[in-house]
């Protein structure tokens, strides 16, 4: 009808590099969301502190990562440091600037979370003898992670898309390993809507299994 | 109901569409939109102030002027050239493309209208002389190009383990990685490599032999149904060599002397 014959069994011959590719998309995703988490919380504490160092600092690494492009941290993570003579692979350069990016929008879904819990139970927490820190662990932060579920998993969703990007700096994630097997008869469409499936496959997953998470753990 | 008279409006749009030749709706359009790549000189690059030049420049500017039309330089860097015109988004694709067989599967092929040939280009310092020198090390490529084919097939068959090949987005990124230290060589046409040594960006980039690959002959595009329009391609070629055209502006944009043969012996095209 648009003149163009699809050739699909290009695309079966590739199959096994382009879920190799899918696989390192998940795991990138995985790693840079749980170590955006570790970063991010803290931060989230920091921001509502609302003054000193730790204030400024968080404040500074949630402007940077949610007000410049990812693409551009990935760049300056690959080609930027190069600049300065440090060499990072491309699995490392898209994991810590991933890191970076969901760090930021991380901390401010758990700023918003923060603010839904009232000042008093920290204050609770301390007058039953556990410090500030343990006030955090053992009482804000259980209640904290129902209230910021929706946003989390959008959150994990967007990591899984941005890990595309790797593929300017010569990654085979997904979105590389597609190009990469597409790219010697140039068959693109083929190749990019099995792609997009296979993406779509796995934001669902992640959606499904977030339901399924939610459903057993954090129901009240 | 609806639905079923839009999809048949937009099945008969489509198919109309198709059916005129490249040839005829250039010539009524008066505009050849032309895909080039325009960050590798000099065959393909941006003067001092960002305006496209260079032999394929000057060449889709004769293809427009054969055809009394004038010439819309797209840019299409190294992976987009192909999709660029299987999309619609070019007529043609003047951009130093290898006329490979798997490439002929998406788009139609005119006969070479360049020829250069391939080196090994290094960095001072990585201790690589030659092609040999190659294995062990990390080197680099611009994803989909044949010359990232020949130098995987080449990685495959050494078996040496520590050889690894990054290919990145475009020319532009692999001349950086290269000068960084992020790999230590890319195989590059001659001509280009020479420029960009000569152009001081790279400072520390330097030539270290040739690739044992046949001379990198280079095809101008078009869609892959449009005969009429392929034909008129090949004529148009066959016309710049015989005007003796080609000639001048190999000397224009390469090297005085002597244009290479865009044939090769033994063997018709």
């Amino acid at each position: 009808m648009f003149g163009y014959t699809f050739y699909w069994s290009l695309v079966w011959d590739a199959i096994p590099e382009l879920l190799a590719g899918a696989w390192l998309t998940v795991q990138l995703a995985a790693l840079s969301m749980l170590l955006g988490t570790v970063f991010g919380l803290p931060l989230a504490v920091a921001r509502r502190q609302g003054e000193g160092r730790a204030y400024r600092l968080a404040t500074a690494w949630v402007e940077l990562a949610r007000n410049t492009p990812t693409l551009f941290q990935i760049y300056m993570m690959y080609f930027g440091l190069g600049a300065l003579g440090i060499q990072i692979s491309s699995y490392w350069a898209v994991l810590i600037a991933l890191t970076f990016n969901n760090t930021g929008y991380l901390a401010e879904i758990f700023r918003g979370g923060l603010a839904g819990i009232a000042r008093q139970q920290l204050a609770a927490a301390r007058s039953l003898g556990l410090n500030q820190r343990q006030g955090y662990l053992h009482v804000v932060f259980p209640q904290l992670l129902r209230i910021v579920f929706p946003g989390y998993v959008t959150q994990a969703v967007w990591a899984m898309l941005n890990t595309s990007l790797g593929m300017l700096v010569g990654l085979q994630e997904l979105s590389g390993a597609a190009q990469s097997a597409q790219s010697v008869s140039f068959r693109s469409f083929e190749f990019f809507l099995i792609t997009a499936l296979i993406y779509y496959v796995i934001a669902k997953l992640i959606e499904f299994g977030a339901r399924a998470v939610f459903w057993r753990w954090l129901r009240t | 109901m609806n639905k079923t008279v839009l999809v048949m409006a937009m099945a008969l749009a489509a198919g109309q569409s198709w059916a005129a030749s490249t040839l005829d709706t250039v010539v009524q359009a008066k505009v050849l939109r032309c895909g080039v790549m325009l960050d590798s000189p000099p065959s393909g690059y941006r003067t001092a102030d960002n305006q496209p030049a260079g032999y394929d420049v000057a060449y889709c500017d004769d293809l427009a002027k054969a055809l009394g039309a004038r010439a819309e330089i797209v840019e299409t860097p190294s992976p987009d050239r192909i999709p660029a015109l299987v999309s619609n988004r070019i007529d043609v694709l003047v951009a130093s493309t290898t006329n490979s067989t798997a490439r002929g599967l998406s788009v139609a092929f005119s006969q070479p209208y360049l020829s250069v040939p391939i080196a090994v280009l290094t960095r001072e310092g990585s201790g690589i002389r030659g092609w040999d020198d190659l294995k062990g090390h990390a080197l680099g490529g611009v994803t989909g190009t044949t010359t990232e084919q020949f130098l995987k097939m080449a990685i495959g068959s050494w078996k040496v383990p520590s050889t690894h090949y990054v290919g990145y987005g475009n020319d532009n990124d692999s001349y950086v990685a290269l000068e960084q230290g992020k790999v230590d060589a890319i195989l590059l046409s001659v001509p280009v490599s020479t420029l960009l040594i000569r152009s001081g960006q790279f400072p520390h980039l330097q030539l270290a032999g040739m690739a044992p690959m046949p001379p990198d002959l280079l095809a101008i595009a078009v869609k892959r149904g449009d005969t009429e329009f392929l034909n008129w391609t090949r004529l148009f070629v066959w016309n710049q060599v015989a005007s003796g055209r080609y000639k001048t502006l190999y000397n224009q944009y390469f090297a005085p002397g002597d244009a290479p043969s865009l044939s090769i012996g033994g063997v018709d095209y």
